[in-house]
């Protein structure tokens, strides 16, 4: 029986995880060691841009955890840098003293960050952007900058430069060497577009600028060219391009020109060290992009474990832009300046579209994308076939039709061939069958086994509609849900991402982030999000609300409306009541009912009647139809009870005056009884106090709906003013942190209750002052909208129909 | 200047713009009711009734070129009217224009005396049903 080798691999990056797992599929009869000098596990590096601009957290990108590691016996040594190798002892030893003997040793160093010789980098307030603590130092950083400088204009500068921005940083620049951004992925007419695009987000670029060095006293405090010209900055963030790491390899003696040498089998110089990624030099070639690692690795791996025979031969280099709201794609010979060379070209320079397709010798050798970049994975596959086009090249530019918006946009209509996943080289065929073969439901299980959308992500909404089309009624949503398919982002995030990038609109959400139409479900939630967000600044827009919200009424069955007044605490008066039968009788409302929320409703009524009703009625709209503060509930406490122990009426008016007219993530109904039995049912209630003797109880996550649930107890308190206290601040801690649609029942079993106290009751003074502010702010923006619409609908034709007259005459036959 | 569409006869309903975009209206004439819907620029007009239960489709939400009836989410096709999801079923699509300022819908021929006769005879009816309450 074969010994069982020890296998090392220095580095715990993409490149060296995605080899291993290779192998791993393989089942060989290795141990493998891990070396990893960041103290991370494996993470998506082309995300860090994400990370930076909130759109994910830490913990989003991780591609494998700590179980992977355990579940295949791997040993990880986190914070531990290799810093030596003895290749005749075959040995690698480690900057704490460790020694590691190998049998194979696998080089997946990655690069550094290339730092130019400019005087002052290592003043305080300069940063590189290569890994997870870069782009935590400029996170923090960004906290206490005003103006902020990225020095290189390429791919990392950008997405760096757009990060910084979305943390409200107020002024950022990026400046660059060449004569255009992302020179080495852009021809001159690209390279303006991309400019403009840049701009347009708020972000300078000065072009053509050489650093001379940076300036400051002990921190950066601008920084100066060779022309002798000064920008100010309190934070440069280096981003000139990566160098490969090859200090290492160096010592053990293998050859390295620019990066590792390796082969078409990428062995290197010596036959117990492999190497792969970043590292590597093929074919006189570097690749700093993630797509050839996986096709490295799946050579490699079949190398190290003894299946020669698969060859890499080379990777047709592509990118993509990873800047929210800016569309880039480049990939092979994008120049066409060679002889032979010809150019298809369309721009748009109103709509900011650029596409560009290089032909040679009747084949696709390279492509430019700006501004519609969906054609990309078409265009790559050709270049990667090297078919001849012929006949196409008519419609080479506008092969598919664009998606018509509202039409389900079928990707299972396209050939098998067809390339989903650009940066693994994954086909819609290979999705397919890992669907089938494995009765994947989830699009986790499908990016697991067929790493499709575990590069840069992008596809990730394509892989779905594959899943949706294959598994049918099977198919399940993932567990860390997004929002919606419109918009497919953790629902925790979004509120982060709208925050950071100052969206005020949902039309925005939905163009930056999402499909640019939405749907029933998402609209109605980015409307309430943007709202809360922004404590009713945001920037009103009713067609995404639902019908209630826009008419302030409750639609029925049959298209008529049911309208119920505020009766706070569930109190009336005669006068009260009077009017509201003189309304009825006036518009011939069919129903008068007494509801569930000790209030009245009027059913049955017509749309155009609405404004008149509320005119003659002349109360506050109850929000019995919003996702909102819907009552208060309440018994008579001391006022008459011979048991009660609390004024719950005056509490209970007072409680909903508090919070009436205030939006939430699903609605909240409210009571306040003054014993503990409770008669108006508090202890069900998504807010409740419970008056007892010489205090109140404080009750949330109550529910008598589709669950009944009991109240869990917040807070006992000895006053009323400390009560309501308490029920505002676990009020706008709710606003705040529920997930659309999420009723405090179960957001209180999601959070857990000792969290919730944790972070609301219990939490630091200036936590709790801020909860009240922010929930002040948006009172303040709280108006009645029956007595606003009443007299001026939001739109002049809000309530109407459009009758046409019986004489209508035809204008033309 | 304005194209004709054979047997067809186009109605003036509401000026350009009156709609805000993304939004829809109950279009009346006697008892037949349709849909129109302000697409942002682009108008669609369909049957006003959801084929499922008789939903009010000019008070959805609209999704592209879709749009989601309020009672129960059916997602409702504005090109050709078919229900896209919730269930299967069809509401007739009406062509539409912008004539002079004027968003105009065109019903078949004779389309106005079919109205009228529907209309004496839903009247009937409401009338029979108050005897009857």
């Amino acid at each position: 029986m074969d010994e069982v080798k020890h296998l090392v691999v220095v580095g715990n990056g993409m490149a060296g995880m995605a080899c291993v797992d290779e192998i791993l599929k393989r089942r060989p009869p290795f141990k493998i060691t891990v070396l990893s000098e960041e103290p991370y596990y494996n993470y998506n590096r082309i995300l860090l841009s994400s990370v930076l601009a909130g759109e994910k957290s830490v913990e989003d990108i991780y591609i494998n955890t700590k179980e992977w590691y355990e579940k295949n016996n791997i040993d990880l040594f986190l914070d531990c840098k290799a810093v030596d190798v003895d290749a005749k002892e075959k040995v690698v030893a480690a900057a704490d003293g460790r020694t590691f003997h190998y049998d194979l040793l696998l080089f997946a160093t990655g690069s550094n960050p290339f730092i130019p010789p400019i005087e002052g980098v290592s003043k305080e307030g300069v940063y590189t952007f290569r890994n997870m603590a870069d782009a935590c130092h400029i996170l923090e950083r960004c906290k206490e900058t005003k103006k902020a400088v990225v020095i290189g204009g390429g791919l990392l500068g950008l997405e760096a430069a757009r990060g910084i921005l979305s943390q409200k940083v107020p002024s950022v620049a990026v400046v660059h060497l060449m004569d255009r951004l992302m020179d080495v992925q852009l021809d001159e007419v690209g390279g303006q577009f991309l400019k403009r695009e840049i701009e347009k987000l708020g972000i300078q670029v000065l072009l053509n600028k050489n650093t001379a060095k940076l300036l400051g006293n002990g921190r950066v405090e601008g920084v100066m060219f060779k022309d002798g010209s000064i920008i100010e900055a309190d934070m440069v963030v280096i981003a000139c391009g990566i160098r490969p790491n090859v200090e290492l390899a160096k010592k053990a003696g293998l050859k390295v020109t620019r990066g590792i040498e390796v082969n078409d089998r990428m062995e290197t110089s010596d036959p117990a060290i492999f190497a792969i990624g970043e590292c590597v030099e093929h074919r006189g070639k570097v690749y700093g992009l993630v797509a050839p690692l996986f096709e490295q690795g799946k050579v490699l791996a079949a190398t190290i474990t003894g299946e020669k025979g698969s060859v890499y031969e080379g990777s047709t280099l592509a990118t993509k832009l990873k800047v929210m709201g800016i569309e880039l794609f480049s990939a092979g010979d994008f120049k066409g300046e060679g002889p032979e060379m010809e150019t298809i070209a369309y721009q748009d320079h109103a709509f900011g579209v650029y596409k560009k397709v290089v032909v040679h010798q009747d084949r696709v050798a390279g492509t430019i994308l700006i501004g519609d970049a969906s054609d990309a994975n078409r265009f790559l596959e050709m270049i990667r076939k090297g078919e001849r086009i012929g006949e196409k090249r008519q419609r080479l530019l506008f092969d598919v039709p664009p998606a018509v918006p509202g039409s389900p946009t079928d990707v299972m209509s396209r050939p098998d061939e067809d390339t989903i996943c650009g940066c693994i080289g994954v086909t819609k065929g290979q999705i397919v069958a890992a669907i089938r073969q494995n009765g994947f439901k989830s699009v986790s299980e499908v990016k697991a086994c067929t790493k499709a959308s575990s590069g840069c992500g992008t596809c990730a909404g394509l892989v779905q509609e594959i899943l949706k089309a294959v598994a049918g009624t099977e198919f399940q949503e993932e567990k860390k849900n997004v929002l919606c398919a419109c918009v497919p982002f953790p629902k925790e995030r979004i509120r982060t991402m709208i925050q950071t990038q100052r969206l005020k609109t949902v039309q925005d959400v939905l163009d930056i982030y999402g499909d640019g139409m939405g749907c029933s479900f998402c609209k109605p939630a980015l409307s309430f999000i943007v709202d809360e967000v922004w404590l009713g600044e945001h920037q009103e827009d009713r067609s995404a609300r639902f019908i209630n919200d826009r008419v302030h009424a409750n639609i029925q069955n049959d298209g008529t409306f049911s309208v119920v007044p505020r009766m706070r605490g569930g109190v009336t008066t005669p006068e009260e009541l009077r009017k509201i039968a003189d309304v009825a009788e006036k518009y011939k409302v069919r129903m008068v009912k007494v509801t569930g929320s000790q209030r009245l409703d009027l059913l049955g009524v017509k749309k155009e009647d609405l404004p008149n009703i509320w005119a003659d009625l002349g109360m506050t709209s109850g929000y019995a139809y919003a996702k909102a503060v819907r009552m208060v509930k309440s018994c008579v406490g001391t006022d008459f009870c011979r048991y009660g122990t609390q004024d719950s009426i005056s509490t209970g008016i007072d409680l909903e005056r508090l919070l009436e007219g205030l939006y939430t993530p699903a609605k909240v109904k409210m009571g306040v009884v003054g014993c503990p039995r409770n008669c108006a049912e508090a202890l069900v209630k998504d807010i409740g106090l419970v008056g007892i003797e010489g205090g109140w109880q404080v009750v949330i996550g109550g529910a008598a709906g589709k669950r009944v649930r009991q109240a869990d107890i917040l807070t006992t308190v000895k006053t009323r003013e400390e009560a309501l206290e308490a029920a505002q601040i676990f009020f706008q801690y709710y606003r705040e942190n529920g997930e659309y649609i999420e009723r405090t029942y179960d957001f209180v079993e999601r959070l857990g209750l000792e969290k919730i106290r944790r972070e609301t009751v219990l939490a630091p003074e200036e936590a709790r002052k801020g909860l009240l502010e922010r929930l002040e702010k948006a009172r303040k923006k709280v108006v009645n909208p029956w007595a606003v619409e009443s007299k001026k609908p939001f739109h002049p034709m809000q309530f109407k129909d459009l009758v046409l007259p019986r004489e209508a005459e035809a204008l033309v036959v | 200047m304005v194209e004709a569409v054979k047997g067809c006869n186009w109605y003036p309903v509401v000026g350009v713009g009156v709609i805000p975009a993304k939004e829809g209206r109950r279009v009346r004439l006697g008892d037949w009711e349709a849909a129109l819907f302000n697409l942002g620029g682009e108008y669609r007009a369909v049957d006003g009734r959801c084929p499922h239960k008789r939903g009010p489709l000019a008070d959805g939400i609209i999704s592209g070129r879709a749009v989601f009836c309020p009672l129960h989410n059916w997602k409702i096709s504005l090109e050709n009217g078919c229900a896209l999801s919730g269930g299967k079923g069809q509401v007739k699509t009406y062509p539409v224009k912008v004539m002079g300022g004027k968003v105009c819908i065109a019903f078949e021929e004779g389309k106005l005396e079919e109205v009228e006769g529907e209309d004496a005879g839903a009247f009937a009816g409401e009338a029979l049903r108050d005897v009857g309450g």
